[in-house]
């Protein structure tokens, strides 16, 4: 076999994003993958975005990944999710064709030059005990490469469970890898437990779709990627349902008769309830959950029923269901399920996603411990990135918590090490004013592009929108409206104090109450920017005392994350550092102070003793 | 290796007891050869934390002090290192010369605050108790004593930590609405949210209060006399601290650097600034006493501008008025009122236009001395009461400040046509500020929170 620059190992949401991104900068690139029909399978829902996620998915697609792409080409059903909650928080969700997706995904992998696809079982890591070498297959082949990204997913040690029945397998009756955590647990890392379920998928001739809600999508044209035009979707729709006491007494009678039950998986289930019976224990004065049934795929009855997720057993999800508004009848296509699997708690990986013990070991997705298509490709576009980086001699790419959702990602995981599966939300986001979903282009695709993975057409695209952006701010402050009975009435209706004198219309903009599409009605145009640019121009305006601030304090907190700690940095040996906290970050290892000042438990008396030691002559070191 | 310092604990020139405090690897061993106990056991062998009585010795052995001898082991001590008190009873001169003393024997002079800074790097205290001990060491009289002690045995929290709770309540909700739209989650009423934000904005505005009022316990006033020369600003210092410490002549220019002194009324410090007299100088020494003098007005809390009632009031007199009313708070003074008078208050206001306040004094007689002290103490201390005072360091104001005005752009937030996250915005900048000032380290309490709370799932 030949010797590869880059090996992925899994070709999932992040194996295809690292293999893609590797192969683009023009890294030789192998994925291996167990089997080539479940490429980027959306073993759960079939969908893309949503609040955080959806900035992710922007993130990445900014920076020339594919996962938007993939969404916008398998799009079913598309909206709009907090419009009126304001720009920072405003996001797409798309419900998608899961083979749609997975056949675009297959495709861009195929003819991506210099990325080669092979179906594999890897068994094992090859190293030389500084650094990888290379995977070994269960055929016992040996491929080499100084650069490996495991994107294992659920498939490492995956183990799935129905009620008491458990079994070894991967998600959605895939064949699981258990072969590859005990090597690493060998080779010394930690690895540990998590799980996550997924809820039944049943048949749509069997749900009375009369009597439920629908949910459809929106009529503007919207795409998810910067490089797509917008679409309207028609033909699918969400419909909604709840469970009621008779659900909840289901899982009830369940739990009183099959007290071992929540003892059985041994990974933590996350502080978010994804299992039905979490949410009856955990809330038991709530009368109802809601519950959404989502399309999977064009020419498929399958229905996904969303915020049902179970480990119970069949006959009680049967119950369960037929105790659903619309589901009386309705048929179990695939049984619901809780799947278990390795993961390495992420205080083991640098900042870039290469393991601190094993040098040119890139980890991305469920194996860092996050759960997420768009958390694993945000991390997979990453590490793909970072492997050929390194390989180069080249600076890797790390994110600041300012630049991106992927920054604030990455920076969780490696400081923070959560031991529960790891979401994305907006609220872990303290600079989320500057990162919105109409600005990722202009924040991340001018790197994307000095990476090499923004192609022409991108990156023409992305200074026309920066033009039209300019252009359409100077519009603004250069437009003086005058007051007229006509100006002033739509001012009223609008909620707003009717003009006294001119103003330009970007202090009109400012106010609350007032609308880019309010002022494209005071003075109608011919050529109206596109909507993206609207979005960005009306954000900008509205947010411009908040996005000051935000950049001070951004500013305030650069010097932190500046002030490095050499490699091999003595935490222990830091004097008065309380012994708790040195243990803490050697455990940690943060890379920069900033970082430091995150770890759980650190005090701001221990940064300042950190700032000393690192102050103190002798100790400066820039790596 | 910690090399040894030493300093004087006390401040200087109060009480009968001084005490001279030194830390760092061998102060034991080096004073205890100089010091000659009074009971059986050897000065080396007097055990750590027990008082021994005895005489402090010079180089030739002659006793310089009968003194009481401590010593405290690494670590558990003040600054963590191995530390020694001597506590001697001749005052502020016996303390100084025991300090000498020491300081021949090998220790160097601590510089402001170094022991503090030690006790911190040692682990001994936390940012907030260094912040807070900072404030101790400066306190000057009792009720800044008072307020530093209660800083440290958690005052902060007390006052803080229930404001912490609800805003975090409030950002768990409003957070929840927007990571996670889809979920049924209870609605939160806009009008309820106006007025427990209305309410935690006042009870920041109190804090902050509070923590005014021990800055002002701690670091006092600064108040400048200004004036013409001649008027009386060295008498005027000498007669509020009934003591003749500045020059006092007949001389005009006599003053030509800044003498600075502390007068403690009713619990404030006050430092009381005695300048130069303003007027085109010649020589170039009293010209930089005139710019010095300037300055200080500038810097300082107050201005007492001190006017010679006995003189005519001079177009000089006017022009200076107007550039210290523009520096600041002003309170005019009339001096000299034993002296015929030439002028009277209303004349002042009527021809300056001065909405200042005027009082009228004769410092040569002590004469309205303890109406101008009151005067002083109330502007002062203002609507603030000194009740319930907390120390507060200039970072903690700051993160007082900054909490009040997060808040503030929750509410504003909560008109029509702003955006939930704003509002999600405002309450969690409020939630850092107190988290900050409080020393609370990052932790997932928001996520906590959110997830305790509400039933959300993927």
């Amino acid at each position: 076999m030949e010797k590869y620059d880059v090996i992925v190992v899994g070709g999932g949401h992040a194996g295809c994003e690292a293999a893609l991104a590797a192969a683009r900068m023009g890294a030789f690139t192998l994925l291996i993958n167990l089997n080539p029909d479940n490429v980027a399978l959306m073993a759960c829902n079939p969908a893309v975005g949503g609040p955080a996620k959806g900035h992710l998915v922007r993130e990445v697609d900014a920076l020339g990944g594919e996962q938007a792409r993939a969404a916008d080409a398998s799009t079913l059903h598309l909206r709009w999710l907090n419009t009126s909650k304001g720009a920072a928080v405003r996001t797409l969700r798309a419900q998608c064709d899961l083979r749609r997706y997975h056949v675009h995904m297959k495709n861009a992998l195929e003819s991506c030059p210099s990325l080669e696809t092979f179906q594999g079982h890897v068994e094992a890591l090859e190293s030389d005990g500084q650094g990888v070498r290379g995977v070994r297959l269960r055929t016992g082949e040996v491929i080499a490469s100084s650069r490996v990204v495991l994107t294992p997913g659920t498939y490492l040690g995956g183990k799935v469970f129905l009620g008491m029945i458990s079994f070894s397998s991967g998600p959605l009756g895939q064949v699981s890898a258990p072969e590859l955590g005990d090597d690493l647990r060998r080779k010394g890392f930690e690895v540990g437990r998590l799980k996550t379920g997924t809820p039944p998928r049943i048949h749509g001739d069997s749900v009375d779709w009369g009597s439920l809600v629908a949910q459809e999508s929106a009529r503007e044209p919207l795409s998810f990627s910067f490089n797509n035009p917008g679409r309207v979707y028609d033909g699918y729709a969400c419909y909604l349902t709840r469970t009621n006491a008779e659900t909840h007494a289901a899982v009830q009678s369940y739990m009183e008769e099959n007290s071992r039950f929540f003892g059985l998986i041994e990974g933590p289930g996350p502080r978010y309830c994804p299992f039905i019976e979490d949410r009856v224990v955990r809330f038991p004065d709530r009368e109802g959950h809601q519950i959404f049934l989502e399309p999977v795929a064009e020419g498929s009855k399958e229905i996904y029923m969303q915020n049902f997720s179970t480990g119970l057993p069949l006959e009680v999800q049967r119950r369960m269901l037929h105790s659903l508004p619309g589901c009386e009848r309705a048929r179990i296509l695939r049984p619901a399920y809780a799947i278990e699997y390795d993961y390495l708690p992420a205080n083991q990986l640098l900042p870039w996603l290469e393991t601190k013990l094993l040098k040119g070991l890139f980890c991305a997705g469920q194996i860092n411990g996050t759960s997420g298509y768009e958390e694993a490709a945000a991390q997979g576009l990453l590490a793909g990135i970072n492997a050929v980086r390194t390989l180069r001699g080249e600076e890797p790419v790390v994110l600041g918590r300012h630049e991106g959702y992927i920054g604030v990602l990455v920076d969780d995981l490696v400081t923070r090490a959560p031991r529960e599966p790891y979401r994305m939300l907006t609220s872990r986001c303290e600079h989320r004013l500057l990162l919105r979903h109409d600005n990722a282009d202009r924040r991340l695709t001018p790197l994307g592009r000095s990476l090499g993975l923004v192609g022409d057409g991108a990156w023409e695209g992305f200074l026309r929108r920066e033009r039209s952006c300019e252009e359409e701010r100077r519009r603004l402050r250069e437009w003086r409206i005058l007051p007229s009975p006509g100006v002033n009435d739509l001012l009223r209706a609008a909620g707003t104090t009717p003009l006294e004198g001119a103003v330009s219309g970007e202090e009109l903009l400012r106010r609350p109450e007032v609308t880019f599409d309010l002022l494209e009605r005071l003075a109608p145009r011919e050529d109206p920017p596109e909507g993206g640019v609207r979005a960005r121009v009306e954000a900008e305006v509205k947010y411009a005392g908040y996005i000051e601030r935000q950049e001070a304090s951004v500013a305030r907190l650069s010097r932190m994350e500046e002030m490095r700690f050499p490699e091999g940095f003595d935490f222990q040996g830091v004097r008065g550092l309380l012994a708790e906290s040195a243990e803490k970050l050697s455990r940690c290892r943060p890379h920069t102070l900033g970082q430091a000042g995150r770890v759980a438990g650190v005090t701001p008396a221990d940064l300042q003793l950190l700032w000393v030691a690192l102050a103190r002559p002798g100790h400066r070191n820039d790596r | 290796m910690a090399d040894p310092i030493a300093a004087l604990a006390t401040a200087p020139g109060e009480g009968g007891i001084a005490i001279v405090r030194l830390s760092g690897d061998g102060v034991r061993h080096m004073t205890s050869l100089r010091f000659s106990p009074a009971g059986q056991t050897p000065a080396g062998e007097i055990p750590p934390r027990r008082m021994a009585y005895g005489a402090f010795l010079d180089k030739e052995g002659t006793v310089l002090d009968r003194i009481l001898w401590v010593w405290f082991a690494a670590p558990r001590s003040y600054t963590g290192e191995e530390v020694v008190e001597l506590h001697c009873h001749g005052g502020y001169l016996g303390a100084q010369r025991l300090l000498l003393e020491v300081l021949d024997l090998g220790c160097r002079p601590a510089a402001p605050g170094e022991f503090t800074q030690r006790a911190f790097l040692n682990g001994r205290l936390d940012l907030a108790q260094a912040e807070g001990v900072l404030g101790l060491i400066r306190a000057r009289n009792d009720e800044a004593l008072h307020a530093a002690q209660r800083a440290l045995g958690g005052g902060w929290g007390w006052a803080l930590l229930p404001l912490r709770g609800e805003l975090l309540g409030m950002a768990a909700t409003v957070q929840a609405s927007l990571d996670f739209p889809d979920e049924d989650l209870p609605p939160w009423e806009r009008e309820d949210l106006v007025g427990r934000l209305k309410k935690i904005r006042e009870r920041l505005q109190e804090a902050q209060r509070q923590a005014r009022s021990g800055a002002l316990l701690s670091t006092g006033w600064r108040v400048a006399l200004v004036g013409r020369p001649n008027v009386g600003k060295s008498s005027l210092l000498n007669a509020l601290l009934q003591q003749s410490r500045a020059i006092v002549t007949a001389l005009p220019g006599t003053t030509r650097d800044v003498v600075e002194e502390v007068l403690s009324y009713r619990g404030v410090p006050f430092r009381l600034l005695d300048t130069a007299g303003i007027r085109p100088a010649q020589d170039p020494a009293e010209r930089e006493g005139v710019a010095r003098a300037l300055h200080a007005a500038e810097e300082a809390d107050l201005r007492l501008w001190v006017l010679d009632a006995s003189e005519p009031l001079l177009p000089e007199d006017w022009e200076l008025g107007k550039s210290l009313r523009e520096k600041g708070r002003l309170l005019a003074v009339r001096n000299k009122s034993d002296l015929p008078e030439r002028w009277d208050e209303g004349a002042l206001i009527s021809l300056l236009g001065l909405e200042a306040p005027v009082i009228t004094i004769s410092a040569q007689q002590e004469r309205g001395i303890t109406a101008l002290k009151d005067l002083l103490w109330h502007m002062a201390v203002g609507k603030d009461s000194l009740e319930g005072a907390l120390h507060a360091s200039a970072r903690q104001c700051q993160e007082l400040r900054q909490a009040e005005l997060a808040v503030a752009r929750a509410e504003e937030a909560l008109d029509p046509g702003y955006g939930e996250d704003l509002l999600a915005q405002g309450l969690q900048e409020a939630l850092q500020a107190l988290d900050r000032l409080l020393g609370f380290t990052w932790d997932d309490a928001l996520l906590n929170e959110i997830f305790s709370r509400f039933c959300v799932g993927k």
